[in-house]
């Protein structure tokens, strides 16, 4: 379980302006769900990603992981090291993370996220979407615990996507947590256990989706989020 | 621990290398020692002293220059842009990621300079067919004081941008080769503690001049202090940071 008691941070900008990206923060992840992070940009999302990796020092509150503290990240924009293949940044994923036998793990993940074809191309030959591809089966390959993603569908097309939401379904079924924040309402209902909406570093919404609006359709969930988001403004 | 640090140093040799970063640097040390060197065969005859002179203050040259792009390329990773997830959402500690940088930068640097070194006596060798080993004690001692230089541009990385970081390199580098002057301005404790905590290139410069192997175990293990301090501090500044 992942447990966020009360988390507080603030910026200052540069013109001496504070502001609050967690202001009073609780949320609690179960083992083994795959959990939506949603809001508008700047809501606190990728701060609260952040704390999850004690990336950022939080003025105040506190993180407990209860399973085996072994997470994996994919973030949004891809930051994979440059002049190396597909197959070698699985390898690299998996020796940062401590794994001292993998192959077995990379031929998976390459099965997985369908990369065979891309396996001995440099990563920075491919395009936006297979970029994408990889930084998420880099992030899965070592088998974390908790595997968190950071908007997994933004960049991708319409098959892509379709591979994701397959994948996520699979990591599920192999016992991951897995948390991913998105700003796409029409991937929750089909991707995610639990959701919470996120507004102005806090928790706005946390449970079901069908807790949340029991109408499935896009239409529906955007016409709550927006209500939901202009009643905590 | 290890395996992480290792893991970072090789990506940073082999992305060096497949860019081509040694070979480049080789592409322009070779036709300017071969100027020099059919220079010095066609007019005034061969003189090792002026070959070994002009090819190490090459060596010296390029070596900073291979430092300062290697360093901005993998260093200054992205202070005022994205952070590096790659590295930090997979690594337990922060200071493993700049001590892997910072030994895949070194490695880089002592090859480059062994291949400079090579090259160089190569040159000797096959105009005087005699073995001049003087080139590889130049490398070594530039290597140390350059190692020195990348921990301290490891440390200003961690809160300074490039710009301003090698601002302050340039006044950095006039004081390391000032320490003996600075010393005989502030005779006093105080002054002795804050510049033993400054380089002293000066120490780098006399062991050139000085053949005895004492003296070069001498600025290897104060070049591995020196280093191990500056990255100590960077990793104690880059722990406290928001990413």
């Amino acid at each position: 379980m992942i447990k966020f008691e009360n988390l507080h941070k603030s910026y200052k900008t540069k013109d001496n302006e504070i502001i609050k990206a967690l202001d009073g923060f609780n949320l609690e992840i179960s083992d083994n769900e795959v959990f939506a992070l949603a809001g508008i940009n700047g809501a606190g999302k990728t701060t609260v990603l952040k704390a999850l990796f004690k990336l950022i020092n939080l003025d105040n509150g506190k993180i407990e992981i209860t399973q085996p503290n072994s997470l994996g990240f994919a973030p949004e924009i891809p930051d994979l090291p440059e002049f190396f293949t597909v197959k070698e940044i699985l390898e690299i994923s998996c020796r940062l993370s401590g794994k001292k036998s993998y192959n077995d793990l990379i031929n998976k993940t390459i099965e997985l996220f369908e990369l065979h074809t891309l396996q001995n191309k440099l990563v920075s030959t491919l395009s936006k979407g297979n970029k994408q591809r990889v930084s998420l089966a880099s992030a899965v390959v070592y088998k974390p615990d908790i595997i968190v993603f950071d908007e997994p569908t933004s960049g991708l097309d319409p098959l892509g996507r379709k591979l994701i939401k397959s994948v996520i379904k699979e990591l599920k079924s192999e016992g991951h947590t897995l948390v991913f924040s998105t700003h796409i309402l029409a991937d929750l209902p089909e991707l995610c256990d639990k959701m919470a909406i996120v507004h102005k570093g806090k928790v706005a919404f946390s449970g079901k989706v069908s807790e949340f609006c029991n109408d499935k359709s896009l239409e529906a969930l955007e016409k709550k989020f927006a209500n939901l988001v202009s009643l905590e403004a | 621990m290890l395996q992480p640090i290792i893991e970072i140093a090789k990506i940073v040799v082999f992305a060096s290398l497949r860019k081509g970063l040694v070979v480049s640097a080789l592409l322009i040390m070779f036709p300017l020692l071969l100027g020099a060197w059919l220079f010095e065969a066609s007019n005034t005859g061969f003189q090792t002293g002026f070959l070994i002179d002009a090819g190490t203050g090459l060596m010296s040259l390029l070596s900073i220059i291979t430092l300062c792009v290697l360093s901005f390329e993998h260093l200054f990773w992205k202070v005022d842009q994205q952070t590096p997830w790659f590295y930090f959402s997979r690594l337990k500690s922060r200071t493993s990621f700049l001590i892997g940088k910072y030994l895949g930068i070194n490695f880089v640097l002592c090859l480059e300079l062994i291949v400079f070194a090579l090259l160089l006596s190569l040159i000797i060798f096959v105009t005087t067919r005699s073995m001049v080993l003087l080139p590889f004690k130049i490398a070594f001692i530039i290597w140390l004081e350059y190692s020195l230089l990348l921990s301290i541009f490891t440390l200003l990385s961690t809160f300074l941008s490039k710009l301003m970081s090698v601002g302050m390199m340039l006044p950095i580098f006039f004081i390391s080769y000032s320490i003996p002057y600075l010393k005989s301005l502030m005779p006093n404790w105080f002054g002795e503690i804050i510049l033993s905590l400054l380089p002293n290139s000066n120490l780098f410069e006399f062991a050139i001049e000085n053949n005895e192997i004492s003296y070069l175990i001498l600025i290897l293990l104060y070049s591995i202090f020196m280093s191990s301090f500056y990255i100590t501090l960077a990793g104690l500044v880059l722990r406290h940071k928001d990413l």
